[in-house]
């Protein structure tokens, strides 16, 4: 049964780097994994000593995460149905989420990575729309270069596809 | 971690953030993305981001939404770089006709004995294409017209099409009896819905729905003047609903041009680019003048039309004096709905002089009726603004709902006598032209080209071609899209999918003439037509018949089956999908990747700031 949630409970979180951090309980509650499990224990059982292992997410992008967390730690609760319709809606994406995403790929990637793992579907969301955002309007050997792709077409295959591009559809 | 790398169902999610187009692009870049164009559910999930599209709707019906995508990206692509999937002169001997939501509708005129009086009706969807053929006389006397005499002359022209419905008007030409008629016919039903005698035919106008039809005139006489009145008739209940609508305010009689009316979802929209009272030109352009000129805009529900709402003029702000003179003649005016939100707008094309020089440029401006309606009509709309002033009100344009086109500087422009065909495609964002330019071999003739953002057929001989500077494929084409050597002016139609014109010489207004259509849909099969290579083996081609055309027969249902004497329509015409694309693509990819400072563009290749590659109205 779920107790009674002190305002300024802390939960401790450790990185898969053994770094511990000391978080906010309404915090870590943007993680629905990480409040459902909560929900099942009682308050006492998460101390410094005893925290939370969070596997797969390193110290650096724990703190994001958290960062994150922090700033989002008053939004209103979505429900999924609102998340489906919010994401049909739009591609805009909030000033300070603009600047918190403006990160490096590898570190971008390990944040939608740890936002699935954790079930934030917010940060997820932002996260994917970034990504997004980077592909729009672009060419593909333009999508190549910001993203590092190989292109490792043949000259047919290219040719071929070029056709299928250009060429009528199945008629 | 790369983009490589994500788990499919991230990339999944990150791919629902694309638009259509994105999507084309990210699969050609490796072969790990190669399949995201065939994914079903990739696909659906991006065309439900716009949920309002003729493609989203494609899919839901067909359930092949990849294949509706690709249908979407490549058409979209065809239209804004000027590459074609089809060009076919549709009949040689037309009189009148209308293209609207799919169909080409016309009528052929006797050029030969047992060839009648027909009624063609082109459905460019569905594969193959078929053509409907129905006698105009067979259908005349099943109207129950009273008064048709058949040995005096008369005038049977259609007016428009939607879902399935066409509506034609008949005229006796010649008095005693002058008997104007309205005729609804359903190409399902392969009968006469209906068929009106009219008061007036001034300015008619259809449009219609599944459920409802409404034909609008501007025949009402009030205070010296005419306003537009509007019939409406239930397709469900087939009766005339017992009130007309009288738009006591709406000015404009040129549909098109000044004023227009579209139906969405469920209801019938019209907006008017002038006012009851228009200032005289001077004191528009007096300095310092602080005049605001606005639209005028309405819609009322289908079947209840005893409610119009009526937008205030807070709302429809169009220009400020400062804005430049315009040169009404290449005024063009539209309604268009947004693909992701449904948001009706308004979109109009207009050419400004701004000092020295002009500049075409297409506006767009939202409708934004209250999400509720309320009854009153104008008056009580107007009375909820009172004492706003609109002499003193300044606003301009935001520029995320103007398209700037050419101005001249950076652009090569023509003149309003050279661009017959002047349309912009809100959709694509593009303005898509006919233009009519002169070759230095015959100087005398005017040769009508396809121009976006680039010319189609490209310039002869400076263009990195085939070699050959004036290539058989090139006259060929400039053949079937110049049917006549001289015109008068251009009769055209357009939407995203195909551009359809007709020239014509004024004084020869009845006579037969072309009706040429250019489509930018990869998905219509036109049975039988040819591509080039094709042509160029053909029996004909290689016997040295230099008057052989491609030709192409449609499959046509007829509608009176005892009238066999004009069956099958041979049409000329040919398949561009293979040859000309492919033999294009170093052109392609030089214009793609071209940057070149002003004055340094290779000559042929028109760029204007159609760039395909921004965003306007976003």
């Amino acid at each position: 049964m779920a107790e009674a949630k002190p305002a300024s409970q802390k939960i401790w979180l450790i990185s898969n780097d053994n770094a511990t951090m000391e978080v906010d309980r309404v915090v870590v509650e943007r993680s629905m994994l990480l409040k459902n499990m909560l929900e099942d224990l009682s308050h006492t059982d998460i101390t410094q000593d005893n925290p939370i292992p969070i596997p797969n997410v390193n110290e650096a992008v724990l703190r994001k995460v958290v960062e994150w967390c922090e700033h989002h730690r008053n939004d209103p609760v979505t429900t999924p149905d609102d998340e489906s319709d919010a994401r049909k809606k739009t591609t805009d994406i909030e000033e300070w989420d603009q600047k918190f995403m403006q990160v490096d790929q590898e570190m971008l990637f390990e944040i939608i990575l740890a936002s699935n793992f954790l079930d934030i579907k917010p940060l997820l969301d932002v996260g994917c729309k970034t990504v997004a955002n980077m592909i729009k309007g672009k060419s593909p050997e333009e999508i190549r270069k910001t993203f590092n792709i190989t292109n490792d077409f043949s000259a047919e295959e290219e040719e071929q596809i070029r056709r299928e591009n250009e060429w009528a559809e199945d008629r | 971690m790369s983009l490589c790398q994500v788990p499919s169902e991230i990339l999944r999610l990150i791919i629902e953030n694309l638009d259509p187009d994105d999507l084309l692009q990210l699969a050609s870049t490796s072969r790990h993305f190669k399949h995201i164009i065939h994914d079903k559910f990739i696909s659906r999930k991006v065309l439900e981001s716009i949920p309002f599209s003729l493609d989203y709707k494609e899919g839901r019906k067909t359930g092949d939404y990849d294949k509706a995508l690709r249908k979407r990206v490549k058409r979209r692509n065809a239209l804004r770089m000027a590459k074609p999937f089809h060009i076919l002169e549709v009949s040689s001997e037309a009189v009148h006709f209308t293209y609207a939501n799919g169909a080409l509708c016309y009528t052929t005129k006797q050029t030969s004995p047992g060839h009648e009086h027909r009624l063609r009706v082109l459905l460019l969807q569905g594969s193959p294409v078929q053509e409907i053929n129905i006698s105009v006389l067979q259908l005349i006397c099943d109207s129950d017209i009273s008064d048709f005499d058949e040995n005096r002359p008369y005038q049977f022209k259609p007016l428009y099409h939607a879902d399935g419905i066409v509506s034609c008007l008949y005229e006796q030409r010649k008095p005693p009896s002058r008997g104007r008629w309205l005729i609804i016919y359903s190409i399902e039903k392969g009968k006469i819905l209906q068929s009106k005698r009219l008061c007036s035919t001034a300015n008619i106008f259809v449009r219609n729905n599944h459920r409802y039809l409404y034909y609008g005139t501007k025949s009402e006489p009030f205070d010296g003047q005419r306003r537009w009145v509007l019939h409406g008739f239930s397709l469900e209940k087939s009766e005339w609903l017992p009130r007309r609508v009288i738009l006591w305010d709406l000015a404009g009689s040129d549909i098109g041009s000044t004023v227009c009316f579209e139906i969405f979802d469920d209801h019938l929209y019209g907006v008017s680019s002038q006012e009851l009272t228009e200032l005289e030109d001077t004191e528009w352009t007096a300095p310092g003048h602080p005049l605001n000129s606005f639209y005028y805009a309405f819609r009322f529900r289908l079947g209840d039309h005893s409610t119009v709402e009526i937008l205030p003029r807070s709302a429809l702000w169009r220009r400020g004096a400062t804005d430049g003179p315009i040169d009404d003649r290449w005024n063009h005016l539209q309604l268009g709905q947004d693909e992701k939100s449904g948001q009706i707008s308004v979109f109009e094309t207009r050419k400004e002089w701004l000092c020295s020089w002009s500049r075409r440029s297409c506006y767009g401006k939202q409708l934004l009726f209250p999400a509720k309606s309320h009854s009153g009509g104008s008056k009580t709309d107007d009375q909820c603004y009172e004492g706003w002033n609109d002499t003193a009100h300044h606003e301009t344009s935001l520029e995320d709902t103007v398209h700037r086109g050419d101005n001249g500087f950076s652009s090569l422009t023509f003149d309003l006598r050279n661009s017959p065909v002047r349309s912009y495609s809100p959709s694509c964002q593009a303005f898509v032209d006919i233009v009519s330019t002169t070759t230095t071999s015959t100087v005398a003739t005017k040769r009508l080209r396809l121009r976006e953002i680039s010319f189609w057929p490209a310039d002869r001989g400076n263009m990195p071609s085939d070699g050959s500077p004036d290539s058989p494929l090139d006259r060929y084409i400039d053949g079937l899209l110049n049917p006549q050597a001289y015109f008068d002016e251009v009769e055209w139609a357009t939407d995203e999918r195909v551009v359809v014109y007709s020239p014509k010489t004024l004084n020869q207004l009845n006579e037969p003439r072309s009706v040429v259509l250019i489509s930018f849909d990869p998905a219509l099969n036109f049975e039988g037509l040819c591509c080039w290579d094709e042509y160029l083996m053909s029996p004909h081609n290689r016997s040295g018949k230099s008057d052989f055309h491609a030709e192409c027969i449609i499959n046509t249902a007829m509608m009176n089956p005892e009238s066999t004497t004009c069956g099958t329509p041979r049409v000329h015409g040919l398949d561009l999908s293979h040859t000309i694309r492919s033999q294009d693509s170093t052109r392609k990819r030089k214009r793609l990747s071209t940057s070149l400072p002003n004055g340094h563009r290779p000559a042929g290749f028109k760029f204007t700031e159609t760039n395909a590659t921004r965003t306007y109205f976003r």
